[in-house]
């Protein structure tokens, strides 16, 4: 099994991404899944900026990313897989996306979403999308950085409700 | 004018703001804006530009960010097309750095202040300990 990891994050390649997971879990290959960044040259170049010179950078759209990770779980090569959404990872998984767990590292607040963790702020959509992921039988945990706790984010959110009730 | 903006993660760019200002004093047309990881990156983005645009005085623009590859460096780089000569981005920023753009900002033009800020910061970075004890011998 050479997929180390696959984390949902918006901000996908950054400080956190870098500093802390790539290095914890070894991946010698980022694979980016952004239907938007394939076709934003800026956002390209940031990207491979980012990225130290050892490690390899593929920006893929959905499709294309299925393919590398269903072939990635053969090869030699570890892949750290980084999604912008719950909606792009909902995608892969009905493309038959072969995921066994679903790290969810950050998305942002924005109006209409409730903060949960710090850097996790869901709407009842993503919620929604989550539940389906895990009755799928995907582990999704939260984590910012892979020393943190791993919370089951699901389980949170029922008895952060349960409490209000 | 040369106008600063500090843009780091966390609350860095304002304590390092502050830090440096009761060193040298206080100081005009410098900005710090903090980011933290439930930011919204492109509503940070609005808020460079907004402070950017809203200063018609300053010519040009001196970013000083944390890391290549961080969030704060990211959202700078995205504005290089639009500002372009007048508009430099520096990564690393540390106290030196800060105190050396202030000193250096009414001396020189932005390209060389860029220069003289980034070697500034690096010769900043030294063995502390063994300069001193190599003072010490010299007395002894």
């Amino acid at each position: 099994m050479s997929i180390v990891l696959i984390r949902i994050d918006d901000r996908l390649i950054h400080g956190q991404v870098i500093e802390g997971w790539l290095k914890t879990v070894h991946a010698d290959r980022i694979l980016v899944v952004s239907d938007e960044v394939v076709a934003d040259k800026i956002q390209k170049q940031l990207m491979g900026l980012a990225v130290p010179e050892n490690i390899k950078l593929t920006i893929a759209d959905v499709e294309k990313s299925v393919e590398i990770i269903n072939d990635g779980h053969d090869t030699k090569e570890r892949i750290l897989v980084l999604l912008p959404d719950i909606k792009t990872a909902s995608k892969m998984i009905e493309l038959k996306a072969d995921i066994e767990s679903l790290n969810l590292g950050g998305l942002h607040w924005s109006q209409g979403k409730t903060q949960y963790l710090k850097a996790v702020s869901l709407d009842e959509k993503d919620i929604e999308q989550l539940k389906e992921i895990k009755k799928r039988g995907i582990e999704i945990e939260s984590r910012a950085l892979p020393m943190d706790d791993r919370i089951d984010i699901l389980k949170f959110i029922e008895e952060k409700s349960g409490i209000k009730k | 004018m040369i106008g600063i903006i500090i843009i780091t993660h966390g609350d860095f760019s304002e304590a390092l703001l502050e830090t440096a200002q009761g060193i040298v004093g206080k100081q005009q047309f410098i900005f710090a804006i903090a980011i933290s990881y439930s930011e919204d990156p492109k509503v940070v983005h609005q808020r460079l530009e907004k402070e950017i645009n809203a200063n018609r005085v300053v010519n040009d623009w001196l970013i000083l960010t944390d890391m290549v590859g961080g969030t704060p460096c990211n959202i700078c780089l995205t504005l290089v097309e639009k500002f372009r000569e007048n508009y430099e981005v520096v990564s690393g920023v540390n106290l030196y750095m800060l105190i050396s753009a202030f000193i250096n900002r009414d001396k020189m033009p932005l390209t060389e202040l860029k220069n003289k800020i980034m070697e500034d910061a690096k010769s900043s970075i030294m063995d502390a300990k063994e300069k001193f004890l190599c003072r010490l011998k010299k007395v002894e």
